[in-house]
C-alpha cells in the first residue's frame, strides 16, 4: 500500500508543481482575475481540511467503527492545516481585490457597512484568521501526537484523554469555523447575512471530507490490512453517514432558501437573485440534481451502500459537486451577470489540490494505516469496548 | 453475516441492566407492576393532584368557549401569546420520544430499549396537549376543520403558502405516525399481558389490543419489518415537524423571527427539551416503581449527554442571534436584540440564558450526570428555559416592531396560566394512567440488553 501512496504522491507533486507554476505565471497574465480564482481554488481544499478535523473530533467523541477506519485519513488531512494557513497568505495579500469592505469609500457610502466596520476591519480580519489557524493546528497536532503515542501501546490513558480533549475542542471548532465562513465567504458580499451560513459551511466541509475519505478508502480497500478488516458493514455505515450528511446539506440549503424566498426582503433576497440569474440558474439546478437528488436516490437503496466500489462513484460525484457548490457560493459575488469560467478557475483548484493530495499521501504513508492499541476496537475493527 | 460482539462489563463500565436478571424476572417485574402490584401511594397522590389540574383546564376552556379569546392577554401586536408558546413547547417535548424510538434504533443505540416505550407515550400525550392550543386560539374552534383543504361549496381553500397550514399537515402526520409506532411496538407486550392477566376483563382488554399475537416466527418477522419501516417513516418527522413550526416564525419578516438558522435551531431545542422532560418524569417514576435495575444510572448518563449536546447547539443559536444582530448592520435587528436584553422583558432573556445556556454546562461533569438529584433539578431548569425561549421569541419580537406607534405590552391573564397549568395536568395525568395500565418498559426489547444475551441479531443493520 505504501507504493500506492507513493505513486499518488509523486503524481500529485507533479500536478501541484505544474499548477503552482502556471498559477505564478498567470498572475502576470490575468492579474485582475488572479485573487478571486485563487480564493475559489483555495476554499474547497480548506473545507476538506476542516472537514477532516471535524470528523476526527467527532470520532473521538462517539467512537464508531466507521471513524476507526477513517482515523488515520482524518489525522493526515487535518495535519495539512498548517500548510493551509500558509496558503491563505495570498488571500490576505489580495484582500483589496476580494473584499469590498476593505475600500473605505464603499464603507462610507453604505449605512449597513458603516455599522459593521468594527468587525469587517482588515487588521482584525487578519488577526482572526491567524487565530483560527493557530487553534485548529493545535487541535490537530495534539490529537495526532497522542494517537501516534498510543500506537506504542504503553500508555492506556491516551484514548480517554483524546475523548475528553475533543469535547471542548468541538465547541471551539464550531464557533471558529462559523466565524471563518463569515469572514472568508459571506463578507464577499458584505451587506448580506444569513444566520444558518456557518452551519452550512461546517456540514459542507464534513461532507467534502467524508466523500474524499470514502474514495481513498475504496481505493486502498484491496490492500492489507484493510482487506482483512473491512466488511460490508463498514461500507454500510459510511454510506449511511454520507447519506445523512447529503440530506443535512440539502436541509440547511433548503431552509435558507425557503426563509429568504418567502420573506422576499430586499436586504437579503438579492443574494439568491444573483445566484439564479441567467447562467447561474443552470448551476443552481445542477446542484439540486447532482448534489442532492442523484446521491439521495442512489444512497436510499441498501445495495449501493454495501460495497465500497459503488460508494466510490457516489462519493466522487459528491466531491465534484462540492466544488460546484462552492463556485456557486463564491463566484457570483464578483460577476453575477453571466457564468464565465475563467481558465484560472480551473488552474487554481488543481494547483492547490495537487499540493494537498501530495501532502495527504505523504502523511498517510508515515503512520500505521490503522490506529494500534486502541482499546475501543478489536482486531476486526469493530466496536467492542466502551470507555467512560 | 456473523461477527463478534462482546458486551463487556468490565473495568469501569456499568451494565445496562442490573445483574441477576433473566427473561422470567424481567417479564415478572414489568408486567407484575401493572397486573399484580397495588397502586403505589405516590402514584395515587400524583393522579389526584394532576386530575385537579385537568379540572382547571376544563374550567378555563369552558369559560373561553363562553367568552372568547378576549379573556387571554393577547392583543395587537402580540396576537399569539401563550397559545403559540405552549404549542411549540409541547411539540418540542414530544421530539425526544421519536428521536429515541426511531433515530436511536437506526443508529444501533441499544440502550434506548429501556426508555423508548415511556418516551413514545410521552410524545403522544405531549402532541395531544400541543394540538389543543392552536384550536383554542382560533376563536371559533368549531370551525377548525376549515384548516384542512377539501372541496366545498364556498370554494374556500386555506392559503398553501402559510406555514400555519403546513403545521396542520406536519402535526397531524406526526401524531398519526407516533401513535402507530407506539402501538405496533406495544403489540408483543400486550400479548404477554393478556397471557399473564388473571382477571377476565383484563384478559379481554389486553387480548383485543394484542390483535391475535401468538409470537410465531412469522409474526416476529413481519413485526420487525413493519417496526423498521415505521422507524424510517418517523425519522424525517423528528426534523420536519419542528422545522415547520420554526417556519411559523421565520417566514414572518419581523426582526428576531426572520432568521435562517431557525429550523435546525428549533429542532435541536425540541430534542433538548424532550430529553429534559424524559429525565424529569423518568427519575420519579423509576423511584416509585423501583426500576433502577432497568433504567440504570448509565441510561441517565446517556440522556444527560444528549441533553448537553443539543443544549450546546441551542446555545450556538443564541450566540449566532447575538452576533448577527450586530453583523446585520440593520437598526431593526440591532434594536430587537437591545430590547430583548434591556427592554421590559429583559428578565425573561436573562433567565433564559441562565436556564438553557449556563446551568446545563454542569453536565460536562460526570459526577453531576450521575447524581440523580442534580440531574433531576437541571432537567427541570431546562424545561423552564425552553418554555422561556419560546416566550422570548414570541413576545419580545412582536411587542415592539418597526413602528413605535404600534408597540404594546403583553401580560398573560389568569386564564392563560390556567390553560397552561391545566395542560400540564392533562399531560401528567395521562402519563401516570399509561404507567398504571401498560408495561412502561418494553418487555421484549429490554431483554436484548441482558449481558449474556450476547450479540443481538440486528435487523436494523440490514434494513436501512
Amino acid at each position: 500500500m505504501q507504493e500506492y501512496f507513493k505513486k499518488i504522491e509523486n503524481r500529485s507533486v507533479k500536478i501541484g508543481g505544474a499548477g503552482l507554476a502556471a498559477l505564478a505565471v498567470s498572475y502576470f497574465v490575468w492579474g485582475e482575475h488572479f485573487y478571486r480564482s485563487y480564493l475559489f481554488g483555495y476554499l474547497p481544499w480548506a473545507m476538506l481540511t476542516l472537514g477532516c478535523l471535524a470528523i476526527l473530533l467527532l470520532h473521538h467523541l462517539v467512537s464508531g467503527a466507521w471513524g476507526h477506519v477513517l482515523q488515520r485519513m482524518s489525522e493526515s488531512g487535518s495535519r495539512i492545516l498548517a500548510v493551509m494557513g500558509l496558503l491563505f497568505i495570498p488571500v490576505l495579500i489580495g484582500m483589496r481585490d476580494l473584499y469590498p469592505w476593505t475600500d473605505d469609500a464603499v464603507v462610507e457610502a453604505s449605512h449597513v457597512l458603516h455599522e459593521k466596520a468594527g468587525y469587517l476591519d482588515a487588521v482584525f480580519f487578519i488577526a482572526r484568521s491567524v487565530l483560527y489557524f493557530a487553534l485548529w493546528t493545535a487541535m490537530a497536532t495534539l490529537l495526532r501526537r497522542w494517537s501516534s503515542k498510543q500506537d506504542d501501546g504503553t500508555d492506556r490513558s491516551l484514548t480517554r484523554r483524546m475523548k475528553i480533549f475533543s469535547g471542548p475542542s468541538m465547541v471551539l471548532f464550531v464557533i471558529t469555523a462559523s466565524l471563518a465562513s463569515v469572514d472568508w465567504m459571506m463578507s464577499l458580499e458584505p451587506e448580506w447575512y444569513s444566520t444558518i451560513y456557518g452551519m452550512s459551511f461546517i456540514v459542507g466541509s464534513v461532507l467534502t471530507a467524508l466523500a474524499f475519505c470514502i474514495m481513498v478508502l475504496s481505493k486502498v480497500s484491496g490492500h492489507r490490512p484493510y482487506s482483512d478488516i473491512l466488511t460490508s458493514r463498514h461500507a454500510h455505515h459510511l454510506g449511511n453517514l454520507l447519506f445523512a450528511f447529503t440530506i443535512l446539506w440539502a436541509y440547511l440549503a433548503f431552509s435558507q432558501y425557503l426563509i429568504i424566498w418567502s420573506g422576499n426582503l430586499p436586504e437579503d433576497n438579492f443574494w439568491y437573485l444573483r445566484r439564479t440569474g441567467p447562467g447561474w440558474n443552470v448551476v443552481a439546478v445542477l446542484l439540486l440534481i447532482g448534489h442532492f437528488f442523484v446521491p439521495f436516490f442512489i444512497l436510499l437503496s441498501r445495495r449501493s451502500k454495501k460495497e465500497l466500489k459503488k460508494l466510490y462513484v457516489i462519493a466522487g460525484l459528491i466531491f465534484v459537486m462540492r466544488f460546484v457548490d462552492i463556485y456557486w457560493l463564491v463566484a457570483p459575488a464578483f460577476d453575477h451577470e453571466s457564468v464565465s469560467i475563467h481558465p484560472l478557475d480551473v488552474i487554481a483548484p488543481v494547483a492547490i489540490g495537487g499540493v494537498w493530495v501530495a501532502l495527504f499521501m505523504r502523511y498517510l504513508g508515515q503512520v500505521p494505516i490503522l490506529p494500534l492499541h486502541d482499546p475501543r476496537f478489536g482486531e476486526d475493527g469493530f466496536h467492542i469496548h466502551d470507555i467512560d | 453475516m456473523a461477527y463478534k460482539y462482546h458486551v463487556t462489563e468490565g473495568e469501569n463500565v456499568a451494565p445496562l441492566i442490573a445483574p441477576g436478571h433473566d427473561y422470567a424476572t424481567i417479564t415478572d417485574k414489568i408486567s407484575g407492576d401493572v397486573l399484580d402490584r397495588k397502586t403505589p401511594r405516590g402514584m395515587m397522590i400524583t393522579l389526584a393532584v394532576s386530575f385537579l389540574f385537568v379540572l382547571v383546564l376544563i374550567g378555563a376552556v369552558s369559560y373561553l368557549f363562553y367568552k372568547g379569546v378576549g379573556i387571554w392577554g393577547i392583543n395587537i401586536p402580540v396576537g399569539w401569546g401563550f397559545a403559540i408558546v405552549n404549542l411549540v413547547w409541547w411539540i418540542g417535548i414530544g421530539h425526544a420520544g421519536t428521536l429515541i424510538s426511531a433515530i436511536l434504533l437506526l443508529l444501533h443505540q441499544h440502550w434506548r430499549n429501556a426508555i423508548n416505550r415511556f418516551a413514545e407515550a410521552m410524545t403522544l400525550f405531549a402532541v395531544a396537549c400541543a394540538g389543543l392550543f392552536p384550536i383554542l386560539h382560533l376563536g371559533r374552534p368549531w370551525l377548525a376543520y376549515w384548516l384542512t383543504p377539501y372541496p366545498n361549496t364556498m370554494e374556500v381553500w386555506p392559503n398553501f403558502r402559510s406555514p400555519l397550514v403546513w403545521d396542520v399537515f406536519a402535526i397531524s402526520t406526526y401524531l398519526l405516525v407516533s401513535f402507530m409506532f407506539w402501538f405496533v411496538g406495544l403489540i408483543p407486550d400486550l400479548a404477554s399481558m393478556r397471557d399473564r392477566a388473571r382477571k377476565r376483563w383484563q384478559k379481554i382488554c389486553y387480548g383485543v389490543l394484542a390483535m391475535g399475537w401468538r409470537g410465531s416466527a412469522r409474526h416476529w418477522h413481519r413485526y420487525e419489518t413493519s417496526y423498521l419501516l415505521l422507524a424510517g417513516l418517523a425519522t424525517p418527522l423528528v426534523v420536519s415537524v419542528h422545522s415547520v413550526v420554526s417556519f411559523d416564525f421565520a417566514v414572518g419578516i419581523i426582526p428576531g423571527w426572520h432568521a435562517t438558522i431557525f429550523p435546525p435551531y428549533f429542532v435541536a431545542g425540541a430534542i433538548y427539551s424532550g430529553f429534559a422532560m424524559v429525565i424529569t418524569l423518568m427519575i420519579p417514576v423509576r423511584k416509585l416503581y423501583h426500576l433502577e435495575d432497568f433504567v440504570t444510572d448509565r441510561h441517565l448518563d446517556f440522556m444527560a449527554k444528549v441533553m448537553l449536546g443539543t443544549g450546546l447547539i441551542v446555545l450556538y443559536g443564541y450566540l449566532s442571534e447575538l452576533f448577527f444582530a450586530y453583523y446585520s448592520g440593520s437598526e431593526y435587528e440591532g434594536f430587537m436584540m437591545h430590547n430583548r436584553i434591556t427592554g421590559p422583558y429583559g428578565w425573561s432573556y436573562a433567565l433564559l440564558i441562565l436556564c438553557n445556556g449556563l446551568i446545563p454546562q454542569a453536565l460536562w461533569s460526570k459526577r453531576v450526570r450521575l447524581n440523580t438529584l442534580a440531574l433531576f433539578l437541571i432537567s427541570i431548569v431546562v424545561n423552564v428555559g425552553m418554555w422561556l425561549e419560546r416566550f422570548v421569541i414570541v413576545v419580545t419580537s412582536l411587542h415592539r416592531d418597526f413602528l413605535p406607534s404600534s408597540w404594546d405590552m403583553y401580560t398573560p391573564t389568569i386564564w392563560d396560566w390556567a390553560t397552561y397549568v391545566g395542560s400540564l395536568g392533562v399531560f401528567v395525568w395521562l402519563m401516570f394512567i399509561f404507567v398504571r395500565v401498560m408495561p412502561m418498559i418494553s418487555i421484549f426489547e429490554i431483554k436484548h440488553l441482558l449481558p449474556w444475551k450476547g450479540r443481538i441479531y440486528d435487523t436494523s443493520a440490514d434494513a436501512n
